[in-house]
């Protein structure tokens, strides 16, 4: 896998088994957290400068389909990410951002509650047979990061 | 910029709100929900087909000089059946090229919203947005083309099981009148 670029997210495609841990309330100094079960297939678009991965979600407080949507910049060869869940479909604002030593760190603008906030998504642990992403939120411009959702993937398939 | 190049065929929406949008839709239930495929609307869509694109060299310019190449495209769903991903190859005598649909379907207002991607560009154009009526599906924004502003329009037409089209159309005249300005033709791979 290259630093970025190119085929950056071709470690996704294939079919995973996800394991959520998400915190009940952001930003709040809340440190309790759920987990729930899901499932995720990927695959590449646009000749591996895109991608996008297909999620089942059994969320307690309702199972849900979600998806995201990735296209690399063809000039810069950053990432943008766009998240879209089924029950509000619009496009919400994406992060951006790279690879580098394994670790792919995406970062974008967002709004909580009406409260502009600083959004990072980080993919690490990426291996044949495993990955994770989580979320982070932090009150914009102040860089206090706290974690509220992490998917530990498990690949199903044999890719 | 989305837009900077000459070879960028839909460009970013400027200053169009979705109630805009939306405003020249027949209200939601206009012909009665029936006719309405909602969620399934794009379902005669997946799958992988042949495409011959035919594409007018110049727009609203009363022109009539058309350039003809294939491509090929692959539709898969998402989202439990409310959404799909298209991934087009386009062999444009300009210069072949990646592209990517999203097509997202909103179970609040029965619409769906149609994004382009394409790889030479950068982000993902604000949607055309609509739905079908039985076995057309028309889908609008308001865009601009040359400095002026548009009205866009994507058809979609289920044409049976191995045949499909879609076509984009400009309006310089809120809607009045229509040029047509590139026409894809799909013929389903792979059937026997």
């Amino acid at each position: 896998m290259g630093p970025g670029g190119l085929h950056a997210f071709a470690f996704q495609t294939g079919v995973w088994r996800a394991r959520h841990r998400k915190l009940k309330q952001r930003l709040s100094g809340c440190t309790d957290w759920m987990a729930f079960d899901g499932t995720c297939r990927a695959w590449e678009l646009l000749g591996g400068a895109g991608n996008v991965d297909d999620h089942w979600l059994d969320d307690p407080a309702g199972p849900y389909a979600a998806a995201t949507v990735r296209r690399m910049h063809p000039d810069t060869g950053l990432w943008s990410i766009w998240w879209i869940d089924s029950r509000f479909p619009d496009l919400g604002p994406p992060v951006h951002g790279a690879f580098a030593a394994g670790v792919g760190t995406f970062l974008g603008n967002d709004e909580l509650d009406g409260r502009p906030v600083d959004v990072r998504y980080i993919w690490s642990n990426i291996t044949a047979s495993t990955a994770r992403w989580e979320q982070a939120f932090s009150p914009a411009g102040r860089g206090s990061w706290e974690t509220n959702w992490i998917m530990d993937f498990t690949r199903t398939d044999d890719a | 910029m989305i837009g900077a190049g000459p070879g960028i065929d839909r460009r970013s929406l400027l200053g169009a709100s979705a109630a805009a949008s939306l405003a020249l839709l027949a209200p939601v239930g206009a012909t009665g929900a029936t006719a309405r495929s909602g969620s399934r609307g794009f379902d005669f869509l997946i799958g992988r087909w042949r495409v011959k694109h035919r594409k007018l060299r110049m727009r609203l310019a009363d022109s009539s000089d058309w350039s003809e190449f294939s491509g090929k495209l692959e539709v898969r769903p998402i989202l439990s059946g409310l959404g799909n991903v298209d991934d087009n190859v386009v062999d444009d005598p300009h210069g072949p090229y990646r592209a990517s649909s999203l097509r997202v379907f909103d179970a609040k207002d029965g619409l769906w919203s149609v994004y382009w991607i394409d790889a030479r560009a950068e982000g993902i154009d604000k949607p055309v947005v609509g739905a079908f009526e039985g076995r057309t599906g028309r889908f609008y924004n308001d865009d601009e083309w040359d400095g002026r502003p548009v009205r866009v329009r994507f058809t979609y037409e289920n044409l049976g099981p191995v045949r499909a089209r879609w076509a984009q159309a400009f309006s310089p005249d809120s809607g009045r009148s229509w040029e047509t300005n590139w026409i894809m033709e799909f013929s389903r791979m792979g059937q026997n």
